[in-house]
C-alpha cells in the first residue's frame, strides 16, 4: 500500500485520536486540550491541502480494506469528496476556537470536545466514503456521534430534543439501509463510480425509483427535506457550537452531500432524470425552500429562526442538483460550501449575543449593534448573504442556480428563488434594522463585561474570519482558487462527454 | 491605482472609520460626508473618459468600471446629493451607524454610476437602496416607519425583479431582449424609483424625515433607478414605448391631481418628485440616447427637485426669490426636454401626450415652490444661500449638456411658461389645512391592510396549525420508537381480533376459501 493510500486514514486519524485521548483527559487539562484540539484541525487542513494539491493533477488517493467478498471499506478522495472534506475541517477549526472561548468555565469540556472530534472524523468518513456501504457506516456513525452533543446540557428539554433527534435520523438511516440492500441485491456493487453504477443493467425503473426514494428519504432526514425536518428547530437547544456544527459542518451537510452523491455517483445525474425522479426531487426541495423560510418568519427565538433559514437554505444544494444540468449542478454545490460559511456566521453571532448579552430572541435585540458592533457587523453581512445580496456568496450560488435552470427550461425554479429571497429578506431584514437603528435597553438581561472589548477574542475571531471569507469570496468568485473554480472543476468532470 | 476604483472604495473606508473609530464624532459626520462627496464631482468634471476592467469581480468575468458621458451625469447627480446631504449634517449631525449607511449608500452610488455588467450594476442598486433605507431607519421621529416598510418592500421586490432580469437577459446571450425580460426590467425601476402607483411610501416619509434625509430622498432613488435602467438596458425598450407612455401620463397625472390637493409643501413636493419619476420612465424606452441624453435630463429634472426641497430651509428676499424662478423654469425646460426626448420612440399622435406629462410634472413642481412658506432671517432653521446655488447649478449643467446633444425645439420650449402658469394659478387655490382630499401616501393605507390581513393569516398557519400538524407526524414517528405504545397497539389489535364482528369476518374467509379450493 503506498502513501496515496494511507492519506485518506490519515486525514481521519487527525480528528479521530485527538478525540480519543481528549475523552481521557481531566477537565483541567485546558492546555493539552486545546492543544490536541487546534493541532488535530491544522494537521488536517494541512493533509486536506496536499491532497487537493495531488487530485488537481489527478492523483488517485485511495485505501481499501476488504470485509466480505464483493464489499470493501472504501475511503476515496476525489475532487467532490475533498470539497466537502475542506468545508468541514477549516469550519471545524473555526468552530473549535469559537466552543473554547464559548464554553470556558462550562463542565464536561472533556465529553464534549472529544465527540466534537469524533463527530468531525465522522463526517470526513462520510465524505470520503468510496461505496454506499462505507457511507453507510460513517452515516450511522455521525448520529451516534452527534447525539450526545445535542443532549449536552442535560436538561429535560435537550433530551427531549435528543430522543427526538435520534427517531428521525436513525429512521433515515433505516431507510437508507434498506435502500442499500435492495440495490446490492439487484446490482451487485456498491461503487461510486462518476456517472453512476445503475444505469445499463436492465433493472426495473419503477424498482429503481422506489430505491431512489428510500436511499433519498433516508438522507433527506438529515438534510431536513419537509416533512422530516422537525428535529433540526428542536435541536437548538444545544450549545451555540453544536448548533454550527449541526448546520454547517457535520449533519445537515452530510445529508445534502448524500443526495449529491446518491444523484451522481450511484444513479447518474442523466440515467436519474431519464427515469423521472429529478423532477420530485426538485419539487420537494422547493416545497422546503418556501416552508422553511415562510415558517422562519414567525419565530421569535433567534436560534430557530436560523434553524428554519437552514431548512430552506440546505435545500438549495438539493434543488441545484436535481435541475439536472451543469451551470445548475455549480450552484448546487457551491452553495455547500457557500451556505456553510455564512450560517456558521449567524450561529457564532446569535452566540454572542447570547453569551454576552444574555439576548436569545429577536424581540430583545433592540440595539445591540451599539454594544457590539463587530459582531453586528458580520451578523449583517452574512443575513445580507443569505438573501443573495451582492456582493456576499450566497448571490452567487443564486445566481448559479437561477441562471442552471434557465439553461435547463425549468424557469419556474426562478420564482422559487425569488419567492425565497423574499422571504429572506422578510425574516433578516427586521433583525438589521432593531440590532442596528433601535435604541438599546436600559439593561441587557444578562450582561457579560470583557473590559474594552465587546468580548471575548475567542469569540469574536471566527465570525469575522468565516465572515470575511464569504464576503471575499463572492467579492472575487471569478478568481482561481475560490470554492466557485473548485465546484467548476468538479461540474466538468461530472459533464464531461 | 485607477482612479474610478477609488470612488467606491473611499465611502466603504469611510463608512468604517465613522463606523468604529471613537474619534469620529471630533471631525463631524457631515464634514466627513462633504469631503467624500467632492470626489465623484471633481472626476465627473476633471477626469478623462476611462475604463477598468475588473474581470475577477463577482460572476461572469465581464465587470467594468467606465468613465463616460452616462457615468459623469450619475456622478455629478449622486455627488451632488451626498455634498447637500452632507452640508445640512454639519448642523444636525448622525451617529456612527447612520453615518456608515450613508456611507455605504455612497459607495452603491458610486459603483452603480460607473458599473458596466449586469451583476457590478445590480450590486450598485442594492447598496444604494438598502443605504438610503438604513439612512431613513436612523431617523429619530418615529413616524417614519411606515413609510420605510413600504419602501423596503418595493426595494426587495424591485431587487428581485431585476435579478430575474439579469439572469434572463444573461440566459440568451446573443439575442436581444424579449418583452416578459423588458417588462420586468421596467417593472423593477418603476418599483424603486418611486413611479406612481409605487410613490406611496415617499409623501409620508418626506413629511417625518430630517432636512439631509429627505434631500437624499427626493434625489436618490429615483436617481439610482434611473442610472440603473440607462445600464441595464442602454437601447431602450422600444416596443414598449407606448404602454410607458400610458404609464408615465397616467402617474403625473395622478401625482399633479393629488400634489394639488396637499396642505403640506413637503406632501406636495413628494408628488412633484414623482411626477418627474414618471416623466423619465416614460422616456426610457427611448434609451441612453447620443450624448447620454437621458442621463443628463434626470440630473436636470431630479436637481430641480431637490432645489426646491433645499428652499424651504432659505430666509426670505430676494436670492430666494430667485433662485426659486430659476429653479421652475429650468425644470420646466428640462421636462421639455425629456418628451422631445421620449416621442423619439413614439408615433406622431403621442407628442401630445408626452407634452402634457411634462406640463403635469412642472405644474406641481411650480405648486410647490409657491407654497413652501420662507423663513425669517434669525431662524435656526435657515440654512445659507449656496446650498440651493449647487442643485440649481447641476440642474443648468444637465440641461446644457442634454441640448447640446440634441438641440431643444419648440415642442419641447413651451411646457416651461405654460406649466408654471398653470402652476401659478393653481397656487391660488390652497386646499383647507387639515381637510385635505388625497391624505399623502393615499395608495398606502389600503395596500397595508391588505397586506397586514395575509400576514395574519400566514401568521396563524405557521405558528398554530403546521405545528399541530407537525407534532401529530411527530408522534406518529416518536410513537415507532415506543414499546409501550406497540405493546398497547397490539393489544388492542387482539382485543378487536377476538371481538364477534372480527370472528365473523374472518371465518366467513376461511368458509369461502374452502369452498373455493372444492370447486377447484
Amino acid at each position: 500500500m503506498n502513501t496515496n493510500a494511507w492519506l485518506p486514514l490519515l486525514v481521519l486519524a487527525s480528528s479521530l485520536v485527538p478525540g480519543l485521548v481528549i475523552f481521557f483527559l481531566p477537565e483541567k487539562a485546558v492546555a493539552l486540550r486545546i492543544t490536541l484540539n487546534l493541532g488535530g484541525a491544522v494537521l488536517k487542513i494541512i493533509l486536506l491541502v496536499l491532497m487537493m494539491i495531488g487530485v488537481f493533477h489527478g492523483v488517485q488517493y485511495e485505501f481499501r480494506l476488504p470485509l466480505v467478498p464483493g464489499l470493501d471499506f472504501v475511503l476515496y478522495a476525489d475532487a467532490l469528496s475533498l470539497m466537502f472534506v475542506n468545508l468541514s475541517a477549516v469550519l471545524w477549526l473555526a468552530t473549535t476556537i469559537y466552543a473554547i472561548g464559548y464554553l470556558e468555565d462550562s463542565p464536561n469540556r472533556s465529553r464534549f470536545f472529544g465527540y466534537f472530534s469524533l463527530c468531525v472524523t465522522t463526517t470526513v468518513g462520510l465524505a470520503m466514503a468510496g461505496n454506499l456501504l462505507t457511507f453507510l457506516v460513517f452515516y450511522e456513525a455521525l448520529t451516534l456521534t452527534t447525539y450526545p452533543l445535542v443532549v449536552h446540557r442535560g436538561t429535560e428539554v435537550a433530551r427531549k430534543a435528543g430522543r427526538g433527534y435520534l427517531a428521525y435520523t436513525l429512521f433515515g438511516g433505516v431507510l437508507v439501509l434498506a435502500g442499500t440492500i435492495w440495490l446490492y441485491s439487484l446490482t451487485g456493487t456498491l461503487e461510486f463510480v462518476d456517472r453512476g453504477f445503475v444505469a445499463g443493467l436492465g433493472i426495473d425503473p419503477g424498482v429503481l425509483r422506489m430505491i431512489f426514494a428510500l436511499l433519498i428519504l433516508g438522507v433527506g432526514v438529515k438534510a431536513a427535506l419537509v416533512p422530516l425536518h422537525a428535529w433540526l428547530p428542536q435541536a437548538m437547544v444545544a450549545p451555540a457550537p453544536v448548533s454550527a456544527l449541526l448546520h454547517a459542518v457535520a449533519v445537515v451537510k452530510a445529508g445534502a452531500f448524500g443526495i449529491v452523491r446518491i444523484v451522481y455517483d450511484v444513479f447518474g445525474i442523466e440515467f436519474a432524470a431519464s427515469i423521472g425522479v429529478t423532477l420530485p426531487l426538485a419539487i420537494l426541495a422547493s416545497i422546503t425552500i418556501i416552508y422553511g423560510s415562510t415558517r422562519a418568519l414567525f419565530q421569535d427565538d433567534l436560534k430557530r429562526r436560523l434553524a428554519f433559514s437552514t431548512v430552506s437554505q440546505v435545500s438549495y444544494i438539493t434543488l441545484g442538483i436535481a435541475i439536472a444540468g451543469p451551470i445548475a449542478t455549480i450552484g448546487g454545490l457551491v452553495h455547500l460550501v457557500h451556505q456553510g460559511f455564512m450560517k456558521i456566521t449567524l450561529f457564532f453571532c446569535a452566540g454572542n449575543y447570547a453569551e454576552t448579552l444574555g439576548v436569545h430572541k429577536v424581540s430583545e435585540l433592540a440595539g445591540a449593534g451599539r454594544r457590539m458592533p463587530w459582531t453586528t457587523a458580520a451578523f449583517t453581512l452574512a443575513a445580507l448573504g443569505m438573501i443573495g445580496v451582492p456582493p456576499m456568496v450566497g448571490f452567487i450560488s443564486k445566481w448559479y442556480i437561477g441562471l442552471g435552470a434557465l439553461e435547463a427550461g425549468q424557469g419556474w425554479v426562478v420564482l422559487v428563488l425569488a419567492g425565497s429571497s423574499l422571504l429572506n429578506a422578510a425574516y433578516f431584514l427586521p433583525i438589521l434594522r432593531t440590532v442596528w437603528f433601535d435604541p438599546p435597553p436600559a439593561e441587557w438581561p444578562r450582561e457579560r463585561s470583557f473590559g474594552r472589548k465587546e468580548t471575548a477574542w475567542m469569540l469574536l475571531l471566527p465570525p469575522l474570519a468565516t465572515v470575511t471569507a464569504a464576503l471575499a469570496w463572492g467579492l472575487f468568485a471569478s478568481m482561481p482558487g475560490t470554492p466557485l473554480d473548485w465546484v467548476q472543476f468538479i461540474a466538468a468532470r461530472k459533464y464531461a462527454p | 491605482m485607477n482612479i474610478l476604483i477609488i470612488l467606491p472604495l473611499l465611502p466603504l473606508a469611510a463608512a468604517l472609520w465613522l463606523a468604529f473609530s471613537a474619534r469620529a464624532a471630533d471631525l463631524g459626520t457631515g464634514w466627513a460626508v462633504a469631503l467624500v462627496a467632492v470626489w465623484p464631482i471633481a472626476v465627473a468634471a476633471l477626469a478623462a473618459p476611462d475604463r477598468m476592467e475588473l474581470p475577477e469581480l463577482l460572476v461572469m468575468g465581464n465587470a467594468a468600471l467606465v468613465l463616460d458621458a452616462a457615468a459623469r451625469a450619475a456622478l455629478l447627480l449622486f455627488g451632488g446629493a451626498w455634498l447637500a446631504a452632507g452640508f445640512l449634517l454639519t448642523r444636525r449631525p448622525l451617529s456612527g451607524a447612520g453615518g456608515a449607511a450613508l456611507m455605504v449608500a455612497l459607495s452603491g452610488a458610486m459603483t452603480l454610476a460607473l458599473a458596466e455588467g449586469g451583476p457590478l450594476v445590480y450590486a450598485g442598486m442594492l447598496a444604494v437602496g438598502y443605504g438610503l433605507y438604513a439612512v431613513l431607519a436612523h431617523e429619530r421621529d418615529a413616524d417614519w416607519r411606515r413609510a420605510g416598510r413600504a419602501l423596503i418592500v418595493l426595494l426587495v421586490i424591485s431587487d428581485l425583479l431585476v435579478f430575474e432580469f439579469l439572469l434572463s437577459a444573461t440566459a440568451d446571450p446573443g439575442a436581444a431582449l424579449t418583452t416578459a425580460t423588458l417588462v420586468m426590467g421596467l417593472a423593477a425601476i418603476l418599483l424603486r424609483g418611486g413611479v406612481p402607483p409605487a410613490h406611496a411610501w415617499l409623501p409620508p416619509a418626506l413629511g417625518a424625515v430630517s432636512p439631509p434625509t429627505a434631500v437624499l430622498l427626493v434625489w436618490v432613488p429615483a436617481g439610482a433607478a434611473f442610472v440603473g435602467a440607462v445600464k441595464l438596458f442602454p437601447q431602450g425598450a422600444p416596443g414598449l414605448a407606448l404602454p410607458c407612455l400610458a404609464i408615465g401620463l397616467g402617474g403625473a397625472g395622478f401625482a399633479a391631481f393629488a400634489g394639488a390637493l396637499q396642505a403640506e409643501a413637503r406632501s406636495s413636493l413628494a408628488y412633484a418628485t414623482a411626477a418627474s419619476a414618471a416623466l423619465l420612465f416614460m422616456a426610457l424606452p427611448a434609451g441612453v440616447d447620443t450624448g447620454a441624453s437621458h442621463g443628463w435630463l434626470s440630473l436636470a429634472l431630479l436637481s430641480c427637485c431637490a432645489a426646491t426641497c433645499l428652499a424651504a430651509l432659505q430666509p426670505r428676499g430676494w436670492q430666494r426669490d430667485g433662485l426659486i424662478a430659476a429653479i421652475v423654469i429650468l425644470h420646466g425646460l428640462a421636462a421639455g426636454q425629456v418628451a422631445l426626448h421620449a416621442t423619439s420612440m413614439l408615433p406622431a399622435w403621442a407628442g401630445l401626450p408626452a407634452a402634457l406629462t411634462a406640463l403635469a410634472a412642472t405644474t406641481v413642481l411650480t405648486l410647490t415652490a409657491r407654497r413652501i412658506r420662507p423663513l425669517d432671517a434669525g431662524d435656526a432653521a435657515a440654512e445659507p444661500s449656496r446650498l440651493v446655488v449647487l442643485p440649481v447649478l447641476l440642474a443648468a449643467i444637465g440641461l446644457g449638456l442634454a441640448w447640446w446633444a440634441r438641440a431643444p425645439e419648440f415642442a419641447s420650449l413651451w411646457v416651461a411658461p405654460v406649466g408654471i402658469t398653470l402652476g401659478l394659478l393653481l397656487a391660488r387655490f390652497p386646499p383647507a389645512p387639515g381637510h385635505v382630499a388625497i391624505s399623502p401616501g393615499d395608495l398606502l393605507g389600503p395596500v397595508e391592510r391588505a397586506v397586514a390581513w395575509m400576514l395574519r393569516r400566514l401568521r396563524v398557519l405557521c405558528l398554530r396549525l403546521l405545528p399541530r400538524l407537525r407534532d401529530r407526524v411527530e408522534a406518529g414517528v416518536l410513537g415507532l420508537w415506543d414499546g409501550e405504545a406497540w405493546s398497547r397497539r397490539i393489544h388492542a389489535l387482539d382485543i378487536k381480533l377476538r371481538g364477534w364482528v372480527t370472528t365473523s369476518v374472518l371465518m366467513l374467509v376461511v368458509a369461502l376459501s374452502a369452498a373455493y379450493l372444492l370447486v377447484q
